[in-house]
């Protein structure tokens, strides 16, 4: 005979009602991880969106939405492109999935004193053609079409001289959102480049099956595109197809970047899901009796299950509004820190969606699992070592496959595997271990009847004898611990490659840029240098090119010593040059290769004797040695190839000073050159870099705070079912303050514990994300800087969080007689 | 006037949903086509000797232009298709000399529509192209005539205009199946001047040039996905130059080009005016077995919506009044093959194969309707 199903909802009620007013503090820990978990999510979704939003304001907008650039080995021109096109228009089977194509040329032109890239477009050859950019006012899109006007974005077109001193061109603003350079009709930008009939790539929109969902996965997930396969590139025979990605860098930048803070936040999910579960495990251990209790009394064991489910599906909701709150709160006090309009951060559908599902699901589904794991049946099951072989082994099974697959997904899911293993086995092994430890260190150690005796032993037996009870919450700290490390190594790996491009980019000292109009420096320049006190004076060229059919800007330098080891080569290159690494990939050469190089209507054989990390490059860079401005332009002209002086000054000590009085000398002297402190836009560039990475930073700590209120909640259930021992060290002597100080003592071991667990995951991770995440998202490669400052500080917030985590459990246990 | 709907909503007769539609390049055209600033541009104003085959090609000097081809065909077996096709010149600046008239700077932009709708499993399929006026994108010719866009092509087979020859196919995408027309045109009838002598008032200050072939016989094949069907029917071409725009006044119109079992070619377009009222420019025109055309004004025919799918009018009664010769009313009943047949492309239309039935109900015919200004 059972209850009825009304009596037993009533009674089941009561108790439930019972069970919070008299432990608040254990109900509400598994909502305040919920709430701390959305939060998580919520400022990561938001914060996301709007530096994704903020990079691609600021970054060239690329490809404007195509997937794939088709060129020609040796140059493209339209005869080439029309013949493509009739061959996609008569259905070939090759470029079937092809849905647009679009022909474009691209180079740089000077306008006055100034030189400015420019980007040529047919503008009606795709009917469909996404975000290229268009006239502001749409009727003049016919004189685009038929005059020669180019198009700017606003700041562009305001620094550009006034139209009519532009010859026969005429500038239109553009309000295309992340538009850079100028853009022109096809033939157009022709003859601005002088290149009639020639093209530099047809750009592809290629349709992927998988789009729809990718984009439902974006949506859900901002950033993630980045880690997700690019649709097939076709195999177009005559025709080298590369993916966009490979084209632009800067944008998959932007995009991995937001991925790794989503990451995080799943990261955080799955903690917050792993304390929910573990203070739900800990409730319902707490309410064993009174669930016998109502079960003796005939209430049906679904029924219970399903009001555990109702309870935290509430609890979720509250925790859910909460943290929503909570988290926009701190996405914009971020943005506002990191100076990002915020604007772009506002609570969309996905978000909302993101924050229920993590929110209801997990509080209402864990308690109903933890029930029946609270169950007699299920009380005090552990995955068995087999298990945890084969949950250890699979996960690195995964982890191989996902970077033996080289992708980003791959990695990812890596990454993914990694971590669960840590919490479902790697963590629960140690905590093994450290019991098999602690075992055997109690057999060998006779008890001492000093109170340090008994509190070691004490310590021992909790570490040995608890230390499985809260696995999930140490697994989860672990993960925390271990993200932390990763990503201060990559920050920090990524901060060191930015300070080695700062150095490659910015000679110290005064650069000075002279119009193209400007005759050559003169040894008399440099006589008149020298007496101003300046060491050394070195003089710079640069023309754009062309590199195995694709664009490349050629760099002239004296590549002697000094020089190339700021690109990282030992010696001086007389008679070779160097390659950027984003010019290596796009055209498969290497160290060894000699290629060809168009420029200038000329044609020059370069030898490769050095590839070079070029961070933010987005095309082809070629440095070659000074001597060679002749092979380039036998005919030298004033001004080709020796637009860029840059004179370095040794004393560093007086730079500042210097610096500025002798960038109004050289001013005064060049009239209308473009004179930069090159220290000071160093300083500006890195305070953009720090900027952009304070996110994370904050993001980690979130992430840390999640992981500490589920191990409070945990730890706080072991302290209670420790009140019996904490009675007899009463009686024998310790004082509350002694307790408390034994609580901490052994949540700091605790801690310790999942602190090793997090170091060789942490520094995994950080490889994964150096050597695998990086050049993949990126294009370029970066090297694991290990310093082990960056990674003890993650550790010893590991220890502290976790001693933070115990210090109220172990106070409230120093009050219990 | 088939054609005029299609340029009229480009020239912002209407409006469509922006999901469907590139905002840039509506936005583009409409800026680009809507301009009612017409300086420079040549004006329809008064009635002209049409010049063949000159005529059969472009005229750049006019703003807009157009090449519309409608057939209603069916396989041996009475499977009916309706195929359309569609070539649209906009000039895109005035006044340009030839020599800057060359290569990528044409001054010209074309728009391509085809369409094929079969009958029989209700289903309409089209697909749109855009390209600037270039010798391998698209352009017309008058001699030998060949127009063409992006790969689909309206050209002369021999060294005269007729036979002309309709290549298009499109790629499959998705749940769309590829589609193809390969049909071979000659005409039947004499060409049609509409209008004044080929001059067709829109309005006080609107004209165009116009004139038709009604009745081509189309012989051919027309596929969908990968079913190829035999096919052989009629087809009606459409020939009109303008540079003016649709008068404001107006909200779109309806207009029907219809091939009767009696052997008449008929074609009706009544222009609808924003406050409801008629206008007093509606025009027709009805060709009889012999080839004697008689032009409708306003006055000669009223057309009456009687059913709607969603908010487009799908079947009609004409009342055709007898003429000076006092023949008797003649009432005309038509109705869409099915009603699901619009243009969801860079502008909305209905476009589709009717069905014609005397005021008894019996069958009298079948053609082509278009309906503008709807959405």
């Amino acid at each position: 005979m059972g209850l009825p199903d009304g009596s037993a909802a009533w009674l089941l009620a009561r108790s439930q009602l019972r069970f919070a007013w008299r432990n608040p503090v254990s109900v509400c820990a598994a909502a305040i991880g919920i709430c701390l978990a959305v939060v998580a999510i919520s400022a990561v979704h938001l914060v996301g969106k709007a530096v994704r939003a903020d990079l691609a304001a600021n970054t060239a907008e690329g490809l404007f939405g195509y997937t794939h650039v088709l060129t020609v080995s040796g140059g493209l021109d339209e005869a080439a492109y029309f013949a493509l096109r009739q061959r996609w228009r008569a259905g070939e089977l090759a470029l079937a999935n092809v849905e647009g194509m679009v022909p474009v040329i691209q180079g740089s032109v000077r306008i006055g004193a100034a030189s400015y890239a420019l980007m040529g477009f047919d503008p009606l050859a795709d009917v469909r053609r996404g975000r290229v950019p268009a006239p502001a006012a749409q009727r003049d899109l016919g004189d685009f079409l038929a005059s020669d006007v180019v198009l700017a974005p606003p700041a562009v077109a305001a620094a550009m001289p006034m139209p009519a001193a532009i010859a026969g061109l005429r500038v239109r603003v553009v309000e295309q959102p992340a538009a850079q350079g100028l853009y022109a009709d096809l033939p157009t930008a022709q003859r601005l480049l002088a290149r009639p009939g020639e093209l530099d790539a047809v750009w592809l929109r290629v349709a992927d099956r998988h789009s729809v969902l990718f984009a439902w996965l974006d949506g859900l997930l901002p950033g993630i595109d980045a880690a997700l396969p690019a649709a097939a590139a076709p195999a177009v025979a005559g025709f080298t197809v590369s993916a966009a990605s490979r084209w632009q860098p800067l944008r998959r930048f932007a995009d991995a970047t937001v991925f790794l803070l989503g990451m995080l936040a799943i990261l955080s999910v799955f903690m917050a899901a792993a304390l929910a579960a573990q203070a739900s495990l800990a409730n319902a251990a707490r309410r064993r009796r009174e669930r016998e209790r109502l079960l003796a009394l005939g209430a049906a064991p679904g029924t219970l299950r399903w009001l555990a489910m109702a309870e935290g599906a509430a609890l979720g909701c509250l925790a859910t509004g909460a943290g929503l709150a909570i988290g926009v709160g701190i996405a914009n006090w971020l943005l506002a820190q990191a100076q990002i309009d915020a604007n772009a951060a506002s609570i969309d559908s996905w978000l909302i969606g993101k924050a229920l599902v993590c929110g209801v699901l997990v509080a209402g589904a864990l308690p109903a699992v933890a029930d029946r794991a609270a169950a007699p049946s299920h009380a005090g099951h552990t995955p068995s070592r087999p298990s945890r072989r084969i949950g250890l082994t699979a996960a690195a099974a995964i982890a191989a496959a996902g970077l033996w697959h080289g992708s980003l997904a791959g990695a990812f899911t890596a990454l993914l595997a990694l971590a669960l293993a840590q919490v479902g086995a790697a963590v629960p092994a140690l905590a093994g271990a450290t019991q098999w430890a602690a075992a055997a260190a109690l057999a060998r150690r006779p008890a001492r009847p000093t109170l340090g005796g008994l509190s070691a032993r004490a310590t021992l037996r909790a570490l040995g004898e608890r230390a499985g009870e809260i696995k999930l919450a140490l697994g989860a700290l672990s993960v925390a611990a271990a993200v932390a490390i990763a990503m201060a190594l990559m920050v920090a790996s990524l901060r060191q490659d930015f300070l080695t491009m700062l150095a490659q980019r910015l000679v110290p000292g005064v650069s000075v840029q002279l119009p193209e109009d400007a005759p050559p420096i003169t040894a008399a320049d440099v006589e008149w240098m020298r007496a101003l006190g300046v060491q050394a004076a070195r003089r710079y060229g640069e023309l754009s090119g062309r590199l195995a059919g694709g664009p490349v800007q050629v760099s002239f330098a004296e590549l002697d010593g000094a020089e190339t080891a700021r690109y990282g080569f030992a010696g001086g290159l007389a008679e070779a040059a160097m390659l950027n690494e984003v010019g290596a990939r796009l055209h498969g050469l290497g160290v060894g290769d000699t290629t060809t190089v168009q420029a200038s209507g000329v044609e020059v054989a370069v030898h490769i004797a050095h590839v070079f990390a070029d961070y933010g490059a987005t095309q082809a860079r070629l440095i070659v040695p000074l001597a060679w401005r002749a092979r380039f332009a036998p005919a030298e002209t004033a001004g080709d190839a020796a637009g860029r002086v840059a004179w370095r000054r040794a004393t560093a000590t007086a730079a500042e000073a210097d610096v500025e009085a002798l960038a109004a000398l050289l001013g005064e002297r060049f009239g209308a050159a473009s004179v930069r402190n090159h220290e000071e836009i160093r300083a500006i560039a890195l305070a953009i870099f720090d900027r952009t990475f304070a996110a994370s930073r904050l993001l980690t700590a979130v992430a840390l705070a999640v992981a500490a209120i589920g191990l409070y909640a945990a730890l706080a259930a072991m302290l209670t079912a420790r009140e019996r021992e904490f009675r007899l060290l009463t009686a024998i002597g310790y004082s509350r303050g002694r307790i408390w100080r034994l609580g901490l003592a052994q949540t700091a071991l605790l801690g310790s514990v999942a602190a090793l667990a997090a170091l060789p995951l942490g520094i995994f991770m950080g490889w994964v994300l150096c050597a695998v995440v990086q050049p993949l998202a990126f294009g370029w490669r970066i090297a694991l800087q290990l310093d082990w400052g960056v990674v003890g500080y993650p550790l010893l917030l590991c220890v502290a969080v976790a001693v933070a985590a115990g210090a109220v459990p172990s106070y409230r246990a120093s009050f219990r007689r | 006037m088939a054609v005029l709907p299609l340029a009229l909503a480009l020239l912002g007769g209407c409006e469509r949903p922006a999901s469907e539609t590139p905002p840039q390049l509506v936005g583009g055209l409409r800026g680009a086509l809507g301009d009612e600033d017409v300086a420079g541009f040549a004006l329809a104003e008064r009635p002209i000797d049409f010049v063949f085959p000159e005529d059969h090609g472009s005229h750049p000097k006019f703003r807009s232009e157009w090449w519309y081809l409608t057939g209603v065909l069916a396989t041996a077996a009475g499977r009916r298709f309706g195929v359309q096709f569609t070539l649209f010149r906009q000039a895109l600046r005035p006044g340009m000399a030839a020599e800057q008239a060359a290569g990528w700077r044409s001054g010209q932009a074309y728009l391509g529509h085809f369409a094929i709708a079969d009958v029989a499993a209700r289903r309409h399929w089209h697909a749109e192209r855009l390209a600037r006026g270039h010798p391998a994108l698209a352009g017309v010719e008058a001699e030998p005539f060949a127009a063409h866009i992006d790969g689909w092509r309206l050209a002369s087979v021999g060294s005269g205009f007729w036979p002309l020859r309709l290549e298009a196919r499109t790629a499959g995408r998705g749940s769309t199946p590829a589609l193809a027309a390969d049909l071979r045109l000659k005409a039947t009838r004499p060409i049609v001047r509409q209008g004044e002598r080929g001059l067709s008032r829109k309005g006080p200050g609107g004209a165009s040039y116009y004139y038709s072939v009604p009745r081509i016989e189309a012989t051919g094949t027309v596929a969908v996905g990968g079913d190829r069907h035999q096919v052989a029917g009629f087809a009606w071409l459409d020939r009109e130059w303008t540079t003016g725009v649709l008068e404001r006044q107006y909200a779109g119109w309806d207009w029907f080009a219809l091939h009767l079992a009696d052997g008449r070619d008929l074609m009706v377009c009544q222009l609808r005016r924003h406050d409801g009222e008629r206008s007093g420019y509606d025009f027709g025109a009805l060709t009889d077995a012999a080839g004697n055309t008689r032009i409708l004004g306003a006055e000669d025919f009223r057309l009456a919506p009687t059913d709607y799918w969603r908010e487009w009018p799908t079947a009609w009664r004409l009342t055709l009044h007898g003429g000076a010769s006092g023949e008797p009313a003649e009432t005309l009943l038509m109705r869409a093959a099915f009603p699901e047949q619009v243009m969801t492309l860079s502008v909305v239309y209905w476009e589709g194969v009717v069905g014609v039935a005397s005021a008894t109900g019996a069958a009298a015919g079948s053609g082509y309707m278009e309906l503008t200004g709807y959405r």
